[in-house]
């Protein structure tokens, strides 16, 4: 007798509850698995000169510099998969402030948002802007910070004082295992720069004779007063670090920026699995009680 | 606060296949020419009734368990013991230069060396673990205050900027008075909620102007903060502030802002550090000094439930198969 309870138990009727039953065991015990997956370890350099003040970014245009690099990095920061470490850094005159080192991006989401929302042009402890030290800084201060961070560094381009004609401004970055991406934002027209209060209020915009402009050209005649973005010069800075290039037309583009230039690094994270094996459960059990034809 | 939310409601879309086993099977009838030979079998149908009713609660339970409900993850608000501490940081070129790890003693031609800022990097690192339930924030000054990271509980977020000022130099020249001012400015706008404390760290001094004093004054009184001024003494020539009475030598930056502070409305403490030692000893004094009742924020992580749904469709599973069993040996 006991064996043809066996046997109905067993039967084909009911294999299907009988591979349920375990997988649900395993839904409720929810096992460690770790699976390898994509994650990016970034930090993000702002460029805090006065030039990011321009209000010329974005699509329509509206946005000032800073403002339109900061929202991306928002996106960014929503949009990359929990366990993906960022830290923010801010460039002005030739060196780089680091303000956070790179933190997990889910647990900290609320201190890293907080932390963005206090970058701005009042941290500037120089008014120059020397980009390509900026550049190599940002990359040099990321490697002291840990091993395989990518950089994000995004700037207008705009050199104050402009560098002599043939100089980049860029120290060699062979030493440096550079990984990372140079983000361009600004538009293509020059426009002026304002001038700031400590308030953060437009006070006005420099004239040409109040900034220094390039040796060769009679002062009146600069363009230096101007700004808009000098791409192609971060477009050669981006190449001699060996780092891609993108443009920062609107907030989303940073987060397809990272992802195509493959910033990931792969790393074991515990994802949680426990829904798989109850789902697999659910679909064994609905064959079990499906209506037979 | 209590109500259950989903994580993945739209899973709940699948609850019509709990129907499933209403629907009239075939596999499980049993051939007879007739129904009327059968003999009436109350138990049976009973079975019948609570076969399906099983088979439903578990495909339910299944189905609930994957749109995983659960309460909210919440912050709650706690009283212990603390302050809100916004830590200022000197972060110029000079806090880069190196001091002994401790005093030398006689016969010993060096001590080891390390930066001032390793050293108040370490001491702040301590107080940030000892008081993991406190609110930090973070500024860093030289030419320009840097505000890392405004008060939070997330002390992780504090220590990754304390990690931060290790990385690279800072600019050679400071204006104190304008960090003092945005650490100040840190405490705008929110309510009181315990004893507050700004843990000014440098090694220099500063010669504040008239109306920049006037706020610092104004600011520290109206917030209701305390100031606590850890000094490194770079060497034996920097002027000994705990020495300092009457015979005031204003002419020295240092002393000029200690006699500044030491005349303000509010609570001020100097602390001289020379080494790691006496560092790490006046961050502990802070810390003995600031145990004021204070409301912290605790966030209560999201309680899921899609466990104990497995776990129930497991059990209703179990006895779907021990009912099976027993059903069908009847019939056997």
């Amino acid at each position: 007798m006991l064996q043809a309870v066996a046997r109905r138990l067993c039967g084909r009727h009911n294999l299907p509850l009988l591979l349920a039953l375990p997988l649900l065991g395993v839904a409720i015990l929810e096992l460690p698995l770790t699976l390898p997956q994509d994650v990016y370890r970034i930090q993000v350099s702002f460029d805090i000169t006065q030039s990011m003040n321009v209000e010329d970014a974005g699509r329509d245009g509206e946005a000032s510099r800073l403002d339109l690099a900061k929202a991306a990095a928002k996106t960014l920061l929503l949009s990359l998969p929990c366990g993906s470490r960022v830290g923010w850094s801010v460039f002005t005159g030739h060196r780089v402030t680091m303000l956070v080192t790179p933190l997990e991006i889910c647990a900290h989401h609320d201190g890293l948002l907080a932390s963005l929302a206090g970058i701005d042009g009042r941290m500037r402890w120089v008014e120059s802007s020397n980009v390509g030290r900026g550049l190599f800084q940002s990359l040099r201060t990321a490697q002291q910070a840990g091993d395989g961070i990518a950089v994000v560094f995004i700037s207008d381009g705009h050199e104050a004082p402009p560098l002599r004609r043939g100089s980049s401004g860029m120290p060699t970055t062979h030493s440096l295992d550079a990984r990372g991406l140079v983000a361009g934002v600004g538009g293509d027209n020059p426009a002026p720069i304002p001038k700031i209060d400590a308030a953060g209020r437009i006070i006005g915009y420099w004239q040409a004779a109040e900034v220094i402009q390039q040796a060769e050209v009679p002062t009146a005649q600069g363009g230096e007063h101007l700004s808009h973005l000098h791409e192609a010069h971060l477009q050669w800075l981006a190449r001699q670090a060996k780092l891609s290039y993108a443009r920062l037309d609107s907030t989303r583009a940073l987060v397809d920026a990272v992802r195509e230039a493959r910033l990931d690094v792969s790393a074991s994270v515990g994802i949680d699995l426990h829904w798989v094996a109850a789902l697999l459960a659910l679909a064994l059990l609905c064959f079990r009680f499906l209506p037979s034809r | 606060m209590t109500s259950i939310e989903f994580t993945h409601p739209l899973a709940l879309l699948l609850l019509p296949l709990a129907l499933l086993p209403l629907l009239r099977r075939r596999r499980d009838a049993l051939p007879f020419p007739w129904l009327g030979l059968l003999p009436v079998d109350p138990l049976g149908s009973v079975l019948q009734r609570l076969w399906q009713a099983l088979a439903m609660l578990t495909l339910a339970a299944i189905v609930l368990g994957l749109s995983a409900p659960g309460i909210k993850a919440a912050q709650i608000e706690l009283i212990g013991r603390g302050a809100e501490i916004a830590i200022l940081l000197d972060r110029s070129s000079s806090m880069d230069a190196a001091i002994r790890v401790h005093q030398r003693t006689v016969g010993e031609s060096s001590a080891a060396l390390q930066s001032k800022n390793d050293v108040a990097r370490q001491a702040l690192t301590w107080l940030l673990q000892q008081r993991p339930k406190n609110r930090f924030s973070l500024t860093l000054f030289n030419v320009a205050p840097i505000r890392v990271a405004p008060f939070t509980d997330d002390i992780a977020m504090v220590q990754a900027g304390l990690d931060a000022s290790d990385v690279g130099r800072g600019p050679s020249d400071t204006k104190m008075g304008l960090g003092i001012l945005a650490a100040i400015e840190g405490f705008e706008g929110r309510s009181y909620s315990g004893s507050r404390a700004i843990l000014l760290v440098s090694d220099g001094g500063a010669r504040l102007d008239k109306p920049i004093r006037e706020r610092i004054k104004q600011g520290l009184a109206r917030h209701r903060i305390a100031l606590y001024f850890i000094y490194i003494r770079s060497s034996k020539n920097s002027p000994n502030l705990e020495l300092v009475g009457t015979d005031v030598d204003a002419r020295v930056e240092e002393v000029a802002l200690h006699v500044f502070f030491a005349g303000l409305d509010s609570e001020y403490r100097v602390f001289q550090a020379e080494d790691p030692d006496s560092m790490a000893r006046a961050v502990a004094q802070i810390d003995q000094l600031q145990n004021l009742p204070l409301i912290y924020r605790q966030r209560v992580p999201r309680i899921d439930y899609s466990r104990y749904c497995f776990a129930a469709a497991l059990g209703c599973g179990l006895m779907l198969a021990g009912l099976g069993a027993v059903r069908l040996e009847r019939l056997a």
